[in-house]
Formats: structure tokens, sequence, C-alpha cells
């Protein structure tokens, strides 16, 4: 009898596999990467890193960063610039194109295979801006869907600088009904010491948060990049902290205000009687490179402990407004912490960007692997990364 | 002449001929409808063409729940495993003459199956409260579904010999238990269209999903159905019920094609 159930099985998987149609064309049309082809590879990079960009899916804009010191843009004048694209798409200009990309950018547009969709992306050259260190949380806008603020800098010529990265567009997938001001990381107003100070607020992810293992989000803000493509693959991996900096940090100051939310759970949602959360702020300066050379970047599974860690300020006495004390109307605790180094400095290393700057401010410690409190909030204004002359 | 005489002979040869074997066809009709009444008397369900009577059926169920056709963007099926059970009924029927007859009848069923497939660019839509997540799936998907409940058949019998009945004809069925759930993994998501964020959902941590709560109660389909006697009162049979509406509530957009419960019972039947 078992046999003749098999059977049965064998010959219904083979009916419902037989009727399997023909490749549907694929209707995805991305750059997935770009690589700068140049015999001046060394006049245009510090590294013939910075000659390759691995172009994330929601991004369509490719900037290469220059070495400091470049000025013969006439190098600039006939590039290649080879894409890899979506199997089957087509690229225009194509890959075996030559651009002049000195002074302006050139607009490349993908179309998919079933020439149903495109995409259109720009590529520029530019130098790399330095990091803005006198953080007043000033320069933010609406991202161009309507849902969250994206916090930037601005340089005294006013170019953008655009180094702060939130968790908020991985809390955007899984909540597509919060709308703006419902999410971890908010601009405040209330209170601030100065215009506006950023609220970080750790928040209930809602069912699909749970579906995934991840319950709650914490509001955070970093120098840095978010990599929403693997938020939910490796949410250790999707923080990317840090840029290229070329000065030596010596003092980290600023201003917060933290209250724990209720009741602390961890990443199944079980909740942990008696923990109180707590926030984290902190700056960190590493060596961007490995021991092979390659490009690192400190991520949230070792922002804190990793070797290539050169120096490390924290707050760690950390003040929680008694309960019963409205947020507003709680006085600003001042930080002010040295950074400790672990190294010695190297001059030649600071200053050809080989260390990345982050800064880091979360409403729950823990929020890397999902646990804290829900309604935990941390105020943080007036933020200052002091560095030597 | 004489080729005259053996046309003749060879005619009245074909006359005798012809009539030896109407006869001997005649006899064989005869002899066919006494055996066909003795077969129907000895096979049942009673030898009364006019009959009434009832079945017990018993049946192990194998089948899936599936989209019609399977869409373009399923590329591939890797896995089905039928995760049916057992089925028990009785059927009642009565025969207006020695081929047609109607049929009606109340079964328990368990239904269900486990399928994994992979799919490429698939549109998919899953709405929790009021979250959505929306776009275009490429990747693994995993479902099992189980029904159990009751399926009322009302058919008309057609019985094709002594030892061959069919059945064919509308049913319904209530589900009293049902489970719809299932993971995505090793694959991406594209937030609102082809050109939308992509979203990497690892093989190690799946995005789970369960629509129990969205399935239909009642459905309905058709039922086919072969039954042969191995044996006085003993039939063995094979039944097919196609499902002709959604599995899911009406109201329910988070599937956005329908799927079809089309399950088939193999098992014997004591008749009266």
């Amino acid at each position: 009898m078992k046999k003749i159930f098999f059977g049965l099985s064998l010959f219904m998987a083979f009916s419902l596999g037989s009727c399997i149609q023909d490749e549907p064309l694929n209707s995805e049309c991305d750059i997935e990467q770009v690589s700068v082809v140049s015999e001046n590879q060394d006049v245009l990079f510090f590294s013939p890193h910075d000659a390759v960009k691995i172009v994330p899916s929601a991004s369509s804009n490719i900037v290469f960063y220059v070495r400091e010191g470049f000025t013969d843009s006439t190098a600039l004048e006939a590039l290649r610039l080879d894409m890899k694209i979506t199997p089957g798409a087509t690229i225009w200009p194509t890959s075996d194109s030559i651009v002049n990309l000195r002074d302006r950018e050139v607009v490349y547009t993908v179309t998919s295979e079933d020439g149903l969709w495109h995409r259109d992306y720009r590529v520029r050259f530019a130098h790399t801006p330095s990091l803005e260190t006198d953080l007043q949380f000033e320069n933010f806008r609406v991202e161009e869907r309507g849902r969250y603020e994206e916090w930037f800098e601005r340089t005294d010529e006013g170019t953008l600088i655009n180094q702060w990265a939130t968790g908020n567009p991985g809390y955007a997938i899984s909540r597509s009904s919060a709308v703006l001001g419902e999410y971890p990381t908010v601009a405040y107003d209330a209170d601030a010491m100065s215009g506006h100070a950023v609220k970080l607020t750790t928040c209930d992810t809602g069912d699909f948060g749970s579906m995934m293992s991840m319950p709650i989000a914490a509001g955070n803000l970093f120098i840095g990049t978010f990599d929403v493509a693997n938020a939910l693959l490796d949410a250790m991996a999707a923080t990317r902290f840090g840029l290229p900096f070329n000065q030596k940090p010596l003092r980290f100051q600023g201003y917060y205000k933290y209250h724990p939310g209720d009741v602390f759970i961890n990443r199944k949602g079980t909740v942990q009687p008696g923990r109180i959360d707590e926030p984290d702020l902190y700056a960190v300066l590493y060596k961007n490179t490995d021991d092979h050379g390659l490009p690192f970047t400190l991520e949230g599974d070792n922002v804190l402990t990793h070797p290539n860690i050169v120096a490390l300020a924290r707050v760690n006495d950390r003040v929680h407004i008694p309960d019963g004390v409205e947020m507003k109307d709680a006085e600003w605790t001042y930080f002010d912490i040295p950074f400790e180094y672990n190294k010695e400095l190297d001059e030649e290393v600071l200053k050809t960007n080989g260390y990345n700057l982050s800064v880091v401010f979360t409403s729950s410690i823990e929020g890397a692997t999902f646990c804290g409190a829900v309604g935990s909030t941390l105020l943080v204004d007036e933020v200052k990364v002091v560095c030597e002359e | 002449m004489k080729p005259l005489k053996y046309i003749l002979a060879l005619a009245l040869l074909a006359v005798c001929g012809a009539t030896q074997a109407q006869e001997n066809l005649k006899t064989l009709m005869q002899e066919n409808r006494e055996n066909r009444e003795a077969n129907y008397a000895k096979w049942g369900p009673t030898s009364d063409f006019h009959g009434m009577g009832f079945l017990v059926r018993a049946g192990y169920v194998l089948g899936g729940t599936s989209p019609l056709p399977l869409p373009a963007e399923i590329r591939k099926i890797n896995e089905f495993a039928p995760k049916g059970g057992f089925s028990l009924g009785v059927d009642g029927y009565k025969y207006f003459n020695t081929r047609w007859g109607l049929s009606a009848g109340l079964r328990f069923f368990m239904q269900g199956m486990r399928t994994g497939a992979e799919v490429k660019n698939y549109g998919m839509t899953i709405r929790m409260g009021d979250d959505v997540v929306s776009g275009r799936f490429t990747g693994t998907d995993i479902t099992e579904t189980r029904m159990t409940g009751f399926t009322i058949p009302v058919t008309a019998t057609y019985r094709a010999g002594a030892r061959w009945t069919f059945n064919l004809g509308p049913y319904v069925s209530y589900w009293i238990y049902r489970d719809f759930d299932g993971e995505v993994f090793d694959g991406y998501l594209r937030e609102g269209s082809p050109v939308g964020q992509k979203i990497t959902i690892g093989a190690d941590n799946p995005a789970s999903y369960d629509f129990s709560e969205n399935m239909r109660r009642f459905s309905w389909g058709m039922e086919f159905a072969a039954d042969f006697r191995v044996r006085e009162h003993l039939n063995v049979f094979g039944l097919l019920d196609w499902g002709l509406n959604d599995v899911f509530a009406s109201d329910f957009e988070t599937v956005t094609f329908s799927l079809y419960p089309i399950y088939a019972t193999l098992g014997l039947a004591y008749y009266y």
C-alpha cells in the first residue's frame, strides 16, 4: 500500500512539475558594481579599492571619491566605467563607452531583460568630504516617500556631507503603517538645547518584526551607513560604522536625557524581569583596512571590541530621568569624555584617510541584538568631537 | 454451366452460414443478457435494478492545494508530500434504471500537503494588521496546509457494467480545522516593484507566515468517483474532489492568486 501512495505522490509531483511554464525574462535592472578602468588609478585614488563601488539596491547615485590633493581633473575626461548589471539587462552608455566625468555627472540607464523596467543611475567624482565634528542635528530632510527623517551635515561652502545613518529604513520595512514622527529616530524640538535635538526611541516592530525574531527596533543615529538590503539577513552587519577621518580626536562632548522603557524583553520577546534598559553613546576611531590591506568597516558585533580600534570615548555613568518626571521638564546631562588611545596614531595613515571615525547613539544598549525595553527614550543635542588643532 | 453451379452452391452456403451466424449471435446476446443480469445480481448493489442501498467508504487522502494554472513565476517544485489522512463516510444511492441513479453522502476527511517551490519575481503582498510588505520575491517558499472537515457530495451515478460504477457531481465541504502556514527564505524581496529596495531574506532566518485564520470554512467543487467491485459487497474506489473556490476568504488580499484544493481519496467501500 505504501508503495502505491509513494508512486501516486511521485506521479502528482511529476504532473505538477510538468505544468512549469517557460522561465519569464528578468524584470530587474540594477547596476550591481562599477569599476573605474583607468591607467591613472593611483593619481585618482588612494587605494585601488576606491576605484570599485558595490552599489546598494536602493541607491541610484554613485560617487567616486578621489584622493586628497587630486587636482588634474583632465584625468577625468576620458574614463571607462565597467558596469556589472542584472543578467539580461542592457545599459546605455554601454560598458565599453569612454565618458567624460570632468566636473559633471553621467547618467547611465539600465533596462531590464523583459523591457518593462528601467533605472537611471548618476555617476560622478568628488573630493572626500571631511566629516563635520560640531554636531547640532539641525540639518535633516524627510526622505522621498515622506516616512522618516534623514540627517546630514553641510560644509561652510554648502556642500552636503551625508555622514549620518539610522535604522529607520529597516523599521519602514516592518512598520509600513508608521508615519513621520513614529519612527525610532526622529527630530525633536520641544526643549532642545538649541534648534532641534534628535530623539531616539526603542519601538515595537509589530508582527513582521516578531516574524523575523526582531521584536524591537532601538532608535539609533551613527556616522556610517545602514545597509537595509541586509537588515533582515544579518542585522549586525547592516550597521556599518564609521567614515574616513583625517584628524586626531581628543574629546567627545554633548548633552543627553534618558528614560528607560518599562518592560525589558529579549530577542524572543520574553520579558526579563528586573532588567533596566540603558542607552549607549560613544565615539570610536579605527583603522579602515585589515591586515591584507583590504577595506574594513566596524559592524554591530565588533564596534567596541575589534583590534583595529585605535581610540574610544564612551559615556559610562549614564543618568536616568527619575520616574514621573516628563522628558521635556528634565534637565539635560552634560558629558565630556576623553578619547582613550590604545595604540599610537600613525600620522601617515591619518593623512591618507586610513582611519574611520564613528559617533554612535542608541536608546537601547543591546538594541543591536534586539534586546531592550519598548519606550526607552534618548534625547541628544549639541555634540562635539574635539580634535587636535 | 459449371461456374453457375458453383455460384449457386456458394450462395446457398452463404445464406445458411448467415442464418447460422445470426442464430449464434442471438444466443450469444441472450447469454450475454443473462450473464449481465446474473452479473448484476451477483455484483449488486441489488438484483433489483431500481434498488436503493448505501456504501460505507474508508480511504486515504492524497493531493494538494495549488494555484491553477501554475504561474510562470513558479520555477521549480523542490518537494511535494501529501499530508492527508483518512476519510470515512457513507453514501446512499438510488437507481432509476439499469444504468442511472443518484447518490448523496456525508464524509469526514483529513486533507493536507507540504510543498517547496522556487519562485522568481513572484508578486506578493503580506498584510499583518495595519502593516504591509509587498513586492516581488525571488527565492524559496515552503508551504504546509491541512484541512479537516465534512463533505456532502450529490452525484449522478452511472453503472458502466456489472463491476464498474462512476459518479460525478458537485460537493460542498465544511472545514472544522484548517491550517495554512509556511516560510520564505534564501532569496530576496524587491519592495514594491522589480526596481524597489532589495531586502535579502537568508536561509537561516526565514520569514514565516500563518494564514490559517484567513481560510474559508465552506468550499465547493466537483467530485468524480470510480468504483470497481472486487468481490461481493466490496469495492475499491478512487475519487477526486476538485475545489472550485479559493481556499482563502474573499476579503483576504495577502495572497494575490487563488489556491484550489485538489484532493483524491483511494480506498475500499462496503456496499449493501
